[in-house]
């Protein structure tokens, strides 16, 4: 049986910088499968990041293919896009990126309003989204009146809410203090544990990387084992 | 485009404020309400003004219609004329006037007079002429020789009512044109409110109009009004066709053509300028909506993320642009009507804190803002519904499309590109 969520085959991609063109990625080769979870390691400036919005659909690759729950995420158009974005895959980023003018609850429950759940249905399983990550109380507050830590266990709240296939996690935990990084993190993988989500994670941390399945190295444009 | 309903109440509200967060959509509903206010006030004003300048030139000088002829019939025939016009159906009134040129001398300098021979009973046969007609001092009277005086004339010539005043007319005899001078007891000085109109006017009788008024200076004509003149044309065109060929009938749009293509072409003006207005608040819309755009970057960036269709997100804010501007449209268009409703005592109350400014400071006059020279001293304002819910509904398109062109380009960006910068 097949059960790859994401494959990753050949992909290239270069950046114009004046004269100069950067070959940030050469041929970037991915499997993963469902529930699993990979680390991406590298240096600063390896392309991990870049590797993640690819996959992400925030970018283009210059070449090779990118399977991603489905969609062949390198030819996708701005409503397929919208899709799979919406259905298939949940974004965390470093930083938390909350709408300031929703609360907690509201943030969380938006993707859900977007694919036409009823405002009553998804408040609900927002708040229950809030509980799961110890957060419910604040579930009212704008991200302005949350701390650090609080406001990435929105954002991954916000990120599992459609039950997404895939998660891309870039340094979730790069922007939180040493006590609220491994509680978050552990909240990471108990969430997408228990909902069976794959996890393609780009860490600086070992620490962090040793929690996932597998752990892969991001160097001179290539995706190898460690 | 489930959910951008959410998004535009959230981002028009503004969930939670900071302190410097700028408030783009409370600037463009504050700029569209106070740019609609005047707008609202100067068309109602305008337009109170030019219906109550027509209204007056219509009841008091060039009736709804007139008869005339190049020929010169007794004034039997005239009588026998105007008789049988306000006999027909439709018809309120109907009376011969014989108007000309005269030079008076009161106790002041000489000067010229429009005398209009009218009945002596006008005012009660026409009581909406009756109604324009305002004494200062008298009343109407043109029994024995009376003379009926307008503001501006009588200042000119120094009379007051109970003056002897000395009319001199052109009288013909056998042939030859002599001057004739008529003595006259001043008995009333009036004013219809627009003095452009009545700055010439004298009343007489109708009698010593035939009397005074020689044939070749002056004209003779059967003025008449409708009972009703929004229903008149059935009726206008009854009394033609019924006409001898002699006779020749102007209706009161032909006789003040040139006060009404005045009064248009000042129509259009103030149109344009409402225009301008109006294009003014709009492009106030669209920068306060680029800003709204620009301070949302991030947050555009981040429902794109989170799977939020362009669409979705150019309606959230297409529709908090329109619901700042339709606030705005309604507050202004409430505001605007209000004062117009109220610009009489409005404008009342400006001149009585002038007057008391005025009186403080120096012994000069006090100002008048309504001075009759130029305007009608009381606006006779009607509520111009239409009007103002065409200006609003244009307001609205407008601002709608304003609304729309920077939420679209929002829309379109990607991702990527406000993301990375953090
Ligand atoms: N749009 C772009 N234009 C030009 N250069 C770019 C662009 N995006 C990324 N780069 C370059 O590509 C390289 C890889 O960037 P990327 O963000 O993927 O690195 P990273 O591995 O995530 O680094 P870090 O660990 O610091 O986050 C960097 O040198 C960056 O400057
Ligand atoms: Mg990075």
């Amino acid at each position: 049986m097949n059960n790859t969520i994401l494959s990753v085959r050949g992909a290239g991609k270069s950046y114009k910088s004046g004269p100069e063109t950067l070959q940030i990625l050469k041929e970037v080769n991915l499997e993963l499968q469902a529930g699993q979870s990979i680390a991406v390691m590298g240096a600063s400036g390896s392309g991990k990041s870049t590797l993640l919005n690819l996959i992400g659909g925030l970018d283009n690759a210059d070449c090779g293919e990118i399977e991603s729950c489905g969609f062949q995420v390198n030819q996708l158009k701005e409503k397929e896009l919208t899709a799979y974005r919406s259905k298939a895959i949940g974004f965390v980023f470093q930083f938390h990126y909350l709408l300031k003018d929703f609360t907690a609850a509201e943030n969380v429950m938006l993707p859900m309003l977007m694919r036409g759940i009823p405002r009553k249905q998804a408040k609900a399983q927002a708040e229950e989204a809030l509980e799961q990550v110890g957060i419910a109380a604040r579930s009212g507050h704008y991200p302005a009146q949350l701390s650090g830590g609080e406001r990435q266990r929105a954002a991954l709240a916000r990120a599992l809410i459609n039950r997404p296939k895939l998660i891309l996690a870039d340094e979730p935990t790069g922007s939180l203090d040493e006590e609220h990084r491994s509680l978050v993190e552990d909240l990471i993988f108990s969430r997408i544990a228990e909902s069976g989500t794959a996890l393609l994670l780009v860490t600086h941390s070992g620490e962090l990387a040793k929690k996932a399945d597998r752990t892969m190295l991001l160097r001179e444009g290539l995706l190898q084992n460690p | 485009m489930s959910g951008s309903g959410f998004i535009a109440w959230r981002l028009f509200l503004r969930g939670h404020r900071e302190r410097r967060q700028s408030k783009p959509l409370f600037g463009a509903a504050l700029g569209i309400a106070l740019s609609l206010i005047p707008l609202i006030v100067v068309d109602h004003f305008a337009d109170a003004m030019i219906e109550g300048i027509i209204a007056r030139y219509r009841e008091t000088s060039s009736y709804h219609f007139q008869i005339r002829t190049w020929e010169e019939p007794l004034q039997e025939e005239w009588q026998t004329l105007a008789n049988k016009i306000a006999a027909q159906p439709g018809v309120a009134t109907a009376w011969v006037e014989r108007s000309g040129y005269a030079l008076a001398r009161a106790r002041g300098p000489r000067d010229g007079l429009t005398l209009r021979a009218l009945p002596e009973n006008a005012p009660l046969r026409d009581t909406e002429f009756g109604r324009y007609i305002e004494f200062d001092e008298g009343s109407w009277n043109l029994a024995d020789k009376s003379i009926l005086l307008g503001r501006e004339a009588a200042r000119r010539l120094e009379a007051s009512v109970g003056d002897k005043i000395f009319i001199l007319t052109a009288a013909t005899t056998a042939g030859n044109i002599t001057p004739k001078v008529n003595p006259m007891t001043v008995k009333g000085i009036f004013t219809t409110g627009y003095q452009d109109l009545d700055r010439t006017w004298a009343f007489i009788s109708l009698d010593e109009g035939w009397n005074m008024l020689a044939e070749t200076s002056s004209t003779t004509f059967v003025g008449g009004k409708f009972t009703s003149l929004a229903q008149s044309s059935a009726i206008w065109t009854q009394i033609k066709n019924t006409l001898a060929p002699r006779w020749k009938a102007y209706s009161w749009r032909e006789l003040n053509r040139y006060l009404l293509s005045n009064l248009e072409s000042t129509r259009s003006i103030l149109l344009v300028i409402m225009g301008l207005i109006i294009i003014i608040a709009v492009l106030n819309v669209l920068t306060s909506m680029v800003m709204l755009t620009l301070e949302h970057r991030r947050e555009i960036g981040t429902l794109k993320c989170t799977g939020t269709s362009p669409g979705t997100i150019s309606l959230a804010f297409t529709a908090a642009g329109t619901l700042a501007a339709l606030i705005g449209i309604l507050f202004g268009l409430a505001a605007g009507l209000l004062m117009s409703y109220h610009i009489n005592s409005i404008i009342a109350s400006i001149e009585y804190t002038l007057t008391l400014i005025n009186g403080i400071f120096t012994d000069a006059p006090p100002p008048v803002l309504l001075s009759e020279g130029y305007y009608l001293q009381e606006v006779p304002v009607k509520m111009r519904w239409l009007v103002t819910s065409v200006i609003g509904i244009i307001t609205l398109i407008l601002s709608i499309g304003a609304a729309w062109l920077p939420a679209s380009r929002a829309a379109g960006l990607k991702p990527l590109e406000v993301l990375r910068k953090h």
